[in-house]
C-alpha cells in the first residue's frame, strides 16, 4: 500500500466508526467547553444551568413552555397576608435517585448548605432576605431561624421584608434540594457526583469528554422526561458540531449555530425548519459611568444613545437579536411598549453634546470582553461615536478582568456583551436591584453605570412589597414607571435583546425548545423525538 | 558523573521553584479579586468577604505562598476556583492529551526533518539542497496556528479526511493534524541541525576511508555518518520539549484539544489562579527535564566538553 | 538574495501603506457585509475581500505590516540590548554575578513564554508598547546565552588577559576590546530576532492579547476570522501569508548576513 492509499483507507475506517449512531431515544448534544460543576448551589453558567435543572428540583418551578410559576417538590403553599411567611406542603413519596427519601428536613439542609460560606455559592445574595440567614452566614447562628420544619412534609419560610419575587427565587437552581447522605459522602466533590430528585440521573462524566444523563423512571412528574438518555459531548468545535448535525450524528447544537454558517442555514428552507428561535429575557448594553465626567451629564448620555445605529450593530451578530429601545427587554413584564427611547439621530446628538459643553466631542475608553464578537461590536460603536466627535479607545480584556474593573467603578464605558444581563427570573426587579440600584453601585457590585436614584429605589421597594396576587398588575405598572424614568435618564445605551436560535436534528421536537427565558439552551425534560428515522 | 547529574537535577528543581514563585507573585498582582468572580453578580460585599476568607485571600502574600509550597510538598496543587475540583485531578485528566500531542508532534518533526536534513547534506549546494533549505526556512518561519488552520481547511474541510478539530472519543485521528502542525513548524530546526552536522561528519577522515574502501554512498551516509550526526538531533529533542510546551496553548486552541494548554487558557480567562499555577508548574517541569536531557547528551557529542 | 527581496517588499509595504492602500483600513463599509453579516470575497473593489466588519482586507494587511515591523524592531531591539548586557556582564565577570545572571536566564527559559506574555498583558493594559516589551522579556534569553558563550571565548584570548595585566580599567576593556568583537553577532541577532518577534506578536494577537482593536494586526485578523475558515478562507489565508513572507524574509536575510560575516551564534 503506498502512502496515499493508506491515508485513504484510514479515513474510511474513521468515517465508518463515527457513523455508528444509534437511532433510539438517546439524544446527543455538543458543547465546545466542558462544564464546571453540576452542584445546584454553585453552577451559574449558561451551559450547566439547565443540566442542573434536569437532575434536581426545587419547591417551585415554571410550567413548561411558559414563565408561569407552579409548585414542584411542594404540592401547595400559602402566603400570609403581610407577605412575610410562606408555608409549603411537600409532595409525598418523592425519593432522591440514590434511594434516600425526600422530606422537609432536606429542604432546610439544602438551604443551609447553600448559605454556608464554605460552599462558596454565588446564589447567597438571593436569599439573605430570609430571617436569620445573615446571622447564619456570619457564623452567629447554628441554623437559619427563618426556615422552620413544621413536620416531615411541611416547611415554613419567614422573611425580614415582603418580597414579591420570593417564589421566583425558590425556582432558582440555588434553592434545589440535595440529599444529605450523598453530600456528606462526596463533600466538595458533590458537584461531580450529583444526586437529585430530578428527571435524570447522572450515569457517567468523563471530564473534558462527555456527560451521560439517564432517565429517572420514578420521576414524580408524569410524562417527563420524554427521552431515555442525554449524551453531552464536550470539546466539539461549533463548526464541527454543525457538520456532524447535518450528517445525523448530533441532535442539538449546545453552542448554537456558528455565525459563519448562519446565513446559509437561514436561507435554506430545509435547514431553517430545524431551527427554533425565541426571544431571551436579555438586554445587551453599554454602561455609561454616571459618576465620571462627562457621563455625569444626562445630555451627554442621551447624545450617545442617539449616536448609535443599532441596525449596523445587529448585522455584526447576524441579526440574531432585536434592537433595544429601553432597559427592559420586550419579553419582560414591565416593558413599556409606548416608550420609544432615543432614535438614531447623529445631528441631534451633536446638538445635545454642544449644549452639554462638548461641541467638539471628547475622548474616553470603552471596555469590552475579548471574546468574539464583542471586540467587533466595540469597533462598530467606536466608528459610530467618532461621527459625533467622541473618540473612543477600546480596552479588550478577559471577561473577568472587565467585570472586576467595571465593578470597581474604574470604567467610563463598558460593553456588556458576553457578561450581562440575562434574567435570573422573569420579573423586572431582577433588572433593578443587582444592576441599577444604589446598593449595587458599590465596589464589586454589578451596577457598572454607578447609577443611583434614591427616588426610583424607593418606588421599587414599594412595588416589591405588593406580594398578593391581586396586586400583581399594579406592581408591574409601578416597575414600568421606574424603568421608563431610568431609561430616559440613560445610564445605559441599550443596544439589543438577544434571540436564541437552537438548531436540532430533524427528528427532535417538543415544547422544551421554547426557551421562554428560563432554560439555556433547552428544557431537557420536555424535548422529545417526534419522528422515527 | 553521578554527582554532576545530581547537581543538575537540584538546579532544575531550583528553576522550577523560581518559576512557581514568579508566577505566584504575578498572578496575585493581577488586579482581580477571585472571590468576587466566585460570588457572582448577586453577592453582597459580606458574602464576597466570607468567600475570600474561605480561600485564605485575606492572608498576606507570604503566608499564602508558604501555604501553597506546603501543599506542593504534599503533592497537593490546591483546588480550582471555577471547576470546584482538585487541580491535581484536572492536570491528570488534561495531561494525557498534551503528552500524546507532544509525542506525535515531535515524531512528526523528526519524520519530516530528518529526511530533509539527510537529502540536503548529501550534495551541499545542489539545487535540491537549496530548495529543501528554503522549505526548512519556511517551516521555521510559519506560526503553528497558520499551518494548523491551513491543514484544517485542506485536509478536514475540502477533503474530509480528518476531524475538523476537537477531541471526540480521543482516537488518534484527532491528533494527526495537530501533530502535523507542530511537525511542520519544528522540522526546519531538525533539518538544519542535521544538515550542518552531517556535512561536518562527512568531511571527516573515517568517512573518507569508508568511501575509499568502496562503500556505496547511500549506506555510507546511513551506517557511518548518521550515527554520529544524530547526537545533536537528540539533544535538540530535549530542548524541543520546552519549545513545544511554550506553544501548546496555541496549538490546542486551534484544534480545540482538551489538553494542558486549553486548561491554562480557560483558567486565565476566569483567573482561576490555582489552575494557572498547576499548568505553569507542569510546563516548567517538562522544560527542565528537556534541558537536563540536552545537557546530559552534549558531552557525548564532543568529548572535549567535561561534566563539571 | 530572496531574503533581501522579501524584506524590501515588507518594509516597502509598511512605509508606503498610506499610498498603496486603496481605503482607510478602519473604515467599515456598508456594502462590505451582507445582511446576515457575511464578509465579501475578493473582487475588483475589495481586492482581497472584506473582513467581518466590512473593512477592506488589503488595506488592513498593508497597515498591519507597520504594526508587525514596529513591534519586531522595538521588541527585538530591547531583547538584544538586555541580552547583550546580561551576556557580557555574566561572561566577563563570571564569579557569583555571572552564575546568578545565567541561572536567572535558565529559569526564564523554563517559563512558558506565552503564559508569561498573557499574564503580563493582563496586568499591564495591552498596547503596542506593552506587547513589544512582553516579547522582549521573553526573547532576550536566547541572545544572553549566545553572547555569554562568545564572551567566555573572547575572554580567553591572550591579549584580553594582557590588558588586565596592563592595568587598563575593566570598563575600558569591555568597551574597546570585547564589545567590538560582538558587533557582528549582535547585528545578526538584530535581524534574525525580528522574525521571532513577528511570530510571537502574531501568536499573542491570535490569542486576543496582542495590540488592541481596531489597530490592524495580522494575528488579530486571523483571531477574529478563525471561525469563518470554511466560509471565508481568505480572511485567514492572506494575513497568514503576510506573516510567513515577513518571517521568512528576515530569517533568510539574517542567515545570509551571518554567512557573509561568518559569525557564530545559534538559536
Amino acid at each position: 500500500m503506498n502512502r496515499r492509499s493508506w491515508i485513504l483507507a484510514w479515513a474510511v475506517v474513521m468515517a465508518s466508526a463515527s457513523a455508528a449512531f444509534a437511532a433510539n431515544s438517546k439524544v446527543v448534544l455538543t458543547f465546545q467547553n466542558d462544564i464546571s460543576t453540576l452542584d445546584p448551589a454553585i453552577g451559574y453558567n449558561w451551559d450547566n444551568w439547565s443540566m442542573i435543572q434536569a437532575i434536581f428540583d426545587g419547591l417551585m418551578t415554571y410550567k413548561p413552555g411558559t414563565t408561569e410559576l407552579q409548585p414542584a417538590l411542594a404540592s401547595s403553599y400559602t402566603v400570609s397576608d403581610d407577605g412575610l411567611t410562606y408555608t409549603f406542603d411537600l409532595r409525598q413519596g418523592v425519593k432522591f435517585t440514590d434511594g434516600e427519601a425526600f422530606d422537609a428536613q432536606d429542604v432546610k439542609f439544602s438551604f443551609e448548605r447553600m448559605l454556608d460560606p464554605a460552599t462558596q455559592s454565588p446564589g447567597v445574595g438571593f436569599f439573605t432576605g430570609i430571617e436569620g440567614a445573615q446571622a447564619f452566614i456570619d457564623g452567629k447562628a447554628k441554623d437559619v431561624s427563618g426556615i422552620q420544619v413544621l413536620s416531615p412534609s411541611q416547611v415554613r419560610f419567614t422573611l425580614t421584608a415582603p418580597d414579591a419575587t420570593f417564589l421566583n427565587k425558590l425556582a432558582l437552581n440555588f434553592a434545589f434540594a440535595v440529599p444529605p447522605q450523598a453530600v456528606a459522602k462526596w463533600g466538595k466533590d458533590f458537584g461531580h457526583h450529583p444526586v437529585g430528585t430530578g428527571g435524570f440521573s447522572m450515569q457517567e462524566w468523563v471530564p473534558g469528554q462527555r456527560l451521560v444523563l439517564v432517565k429517572n423512571p420514578d420521576y414524580f412528574v408524569a410524562g417527563e422526561p420524554k427521552v431515555d438518555e442525554l449524551e453531552f459531548q464536550f470539546g466539539v468545535d461549533p463548526n464541527v458540531a454543525f457538520l456532524r448535525l447535518q450528517r445525523g450524528e448530533v441532535d442539538i447544537l449546545g453552542d448554537g449555530i456558528p455565525s459563519s454558517q448562519f446565513a446559509k442555514v437561514m436561507s435554506d428552507a430545509k435547514l431553517k425548519q430545524q431551527v427554533v428561535s425565541s426571544d431571551q429575557i436579555e438586554t445587551s448594553f453599554v454602561a455609561l459611568n454616571t459618576t465620571m465626567k462627562p457621563f455625569d451629564s444626562v445630555e451627554v448620555r442621551q447624545a450617545l444613545n442617539m449616536a448609535v445605529d443599532r441596525t449596523q450593530v445587529l448585522r455584526v451578530i447576524n441579526n440574531r437579536a432585536g434592537a433595544a429601545d429601553q432597559i427592559l427587554p420586550p419579553t419582560m413584564p414591565g416593558y413599556n411598549p409606548d416608550y420609544k427611547g432615543f432614535p438614531y439621530d447623529p445631528a441631534q446628538a451633536k446638538q445635545l453634546l454642544a449644549k452639554a459643553g462638548y461641541p467638539d466631542g471628547f475622548s474616553t475608553e470603552l471596555y469590552t470582553s475579548n471574546v468574539d464578537p464583542n471586540p467587533r461590536i466595540a469597533q462598530v460603536l467606536q466608528q459610530q461615536l467618532a461621527q459625533i466627535g467622541v473618540k473612543v479607545d477600546i480596552r479588550s480584556l478577559s471577561p473577568s478582568a472587565v467585570i472586576d474593573a467595571a465593578g470597581q467603578g474604574k470604567t467610563p464605558m463598558v460593553w456588556s456583551g458576553g457578561m450581562a444581563w440575562l434574567d435570573d427570573y422573569p420579573d423586572p426587579n431582577d433588572f433593578w436591584w443587582p444592576i441599577l440600584a444604589c446598593d449595587s453601585a458599590v465596589p464589586g457590585g454589578w451596577n457598572w453605570a454607578r447609577y443611583c436614584n434614591k427616588a426610583l429605589d424607593a418606588q421599587g421597594q414599594k412595588a416589591d412589597a405588593m406580594v398578593q396576587l391581586s396586586q400583581h398588575d399594579a406592581r408591574i405598572a409601578l416597575w414600568q414607571d421606574v424603568f421608563t424614568q431610568a431609561s430616559q435618564d440613560a445610564p445605559w445605551i441599550p443596544l439589543f435583546n438577544e434571540r436564541s436560535y437552537v438548531m436540532h436534528s430533524p427528528r427532535m421536537g417538543g415544547i422544551g425548545f421554547k426557551v421562554a427565558g428560563i432554560y439555556t439552551p433547552v428544557n431537557y425534560k420536555e424535548i422529545e423525538i417526534v419522528q422515527g428515522q | 558523573m553521578t554527582g554532576y547529574v545530581a547537581r543538575r537535577v537540584l538546579q532544575g528543581l531550583g528553576a522550577v521553584l523560581c518559576v512557581v514563585t514568579v508566577t505566584f507573585v504575578l498572578t496575585y498582582i493581577v488586579p482581580v479579586n477571585p472571590a468576587q468572580m466566585i460570588a457572582g453578580p448577586s453577592a453582597t460585599p459580606d458574602v464576597v468577604a466570607s468567600i475570600g476568607h474561605q480561600l485564605g485571600l485575606d492572608q498576606p502574600l507570604p503566608v499564602r505562598y508558604v501555604r501553597y509550597l506546603w501543599g506542593l510538598a504534599h503533592l497537593d496543587l490546591g483546588r480550582s476556583y471555577a471547576q470546584r475540583t482538585q487541580v491535581g485531578a484536572l492536570v491528570a485528566s488534561h495531561l494525557p492529551v498534551t503528552l500524546k500531542l507532544m509525542l506525535t508532534g515531535i515524531a512528526c518533526e523528526l519524520l519530516i526533518g530528518i529526511p530533509i536534513g539527510i537529502l540536503s547534506s548529501v550534495a551541499p549546494g545542489s539545487w535540491w539542497d537549496r530548495v529543501l533549505t528554503l522549505v526548512a526556512f519556511i517551516g521555521v518561519s510559519t506560526p503553528q496556528f497558520v499551518v494548523g488552520l491551513v491543514l484544517i481547511y485542506l485536509l478536514a474541510y475540502l477533503l474530509p479526511w480528518f476531524p475538523l478539530g476537537g477531541y471526540g472519543n480521543g482516537d488518534l485521528g484527532h491528533y494527526v493534524l495537530p501533530a502535523l502542525s507542530v511537525g511542520f513548524a519544528g522540522a526546519g530546526w531538525y533539518a538544519r541541525v542535521l544538515r550542518s552536522s552531517l556535512v561536518e561528519v562527512l568531511r571527516q577522515d573515517y568517512v573518507r576511508t569508508a568511501r575509499a574502501k568502496g562503500v556505496r554512498p547511500r549506506s555510507q551516509v546511513f551506517r557511518h555518518a548518521l550515527r554520529n550526526a544524530m547526537l545533536p538531533v537528540i539533544a535538540l529533542v530535549g530542548l524541543d520539549l520546552g519549545v513545544f510546551m511554550g506553544g501548546v496553548i496555541v496549538v490546542e486552541q486551534v484544534f480545540a484539544l482538551p489538553g494542558l494548554g486549553q486548561m491554562m487558557w480557560q483558567a486565565i480567562q476566569v483567573l482561576d489562579i490555582p489552575v494557572i499555577m498547576g499548568g505553569v508548574l507542569v510546563t516548567a517541569i517538562f522544560v527542565v527535564i528537556g534541558n537536563l536531557l540536552a545537557d546530559l547528551i552534549y558531552p557525548f557529542l564532543d568529548p572535549r566538553i567535561q561534566y563539571r | 538574495m530572496l531574503g533581501l527581496v522579501l524584506v524590501v517588499l515588507v518594509v516597502g509595504a509598511a512605509a508606503l501603506a498610506p499610498v498603496l492602500a486603496p481605503f482607510d483600513p478602519n473604515r467599515q463599509f456598508n456594502d462590505g457585509l451582507s445582511a446576515y453579516g457575511m464578509p465579501r470575497p475578493p473582487d475588483p473593489t475589495y481586492l482581497l475581500g472584506t473582513d467581518l466588519l466590512g473593512r477592506d482586507l488589503l488595506s488592513r494587511i498593508l497597515f498591519g505590516a507597520r504594526i508587525s515591523l514596529v513591534i519586531g524592531l522595538v521588541a527585538n531591539g530591547v531583547a538584544v540590548a538586555i541580552g547583550a548586557v546580561v551576556g557580557v556582564v555574566a561572561g566577563y565577570f563570571r564569579g557569583w554575578l555571572g552564575t546568578l545572571l545565567m541561572r536567572f536566564t535558565d529559569v526564564m527559559t523554563a517559563f512558558p513564554a506565552l503564559v508569561l506574555a498573557i499574564a503580563l498583558a493582563a496586568i499591564l493594559r495591552p498596547s503596542l508598547w506593552i506587547v513589544a516589551l512582553v516579547i522582549a522579556l521573553v526573547n532576550w534569553v536566547y541572545v544572553a546565552r549566545a553572547i555569554y558563550a562568545q564572551v567566555l571565548a573572547i575572554r580567553e584570548q591572550p591579549y584580553i588577559e594582557a590588558t588586565a595585566a596592563l592595568g587598563i580599567p575593566t570598563f575600558g576593556v569591555l568597551l574597546r576590546h570585547v564589545v567590538p568583537q560582538l558587533t557582528l553577532s549582535l547585528l545578526v541577532f538584530a535581524t534574525l530576532g525580528i522574525s521571532t518577534s513577528v511570530l510571537l506578536e502574531a501568536s499573542l494577537s491570535y490569542l486576543g492579547v496582542g495590540v488592541q482593536p481596531p489597530t490592524p494586526s495580522w494575528g488579530g485578523i486571523i483571531n477574529a476570522s478563525q471561525s469563518y475558515l470554511t466560509t471565508a478562507p481568505w480572511l485567514v489565508l492572506f494575513p497568514g501569508l503576510a506573516i510567513i513572507v515577513t518571517s521568512v524574509g528576515f530569517n533568510l536575510f539574517g542567515e545570509a548576513l551571518r554567512d557573509a560575516l561568518d559569525v557564530g551564534g545559534q538559536r
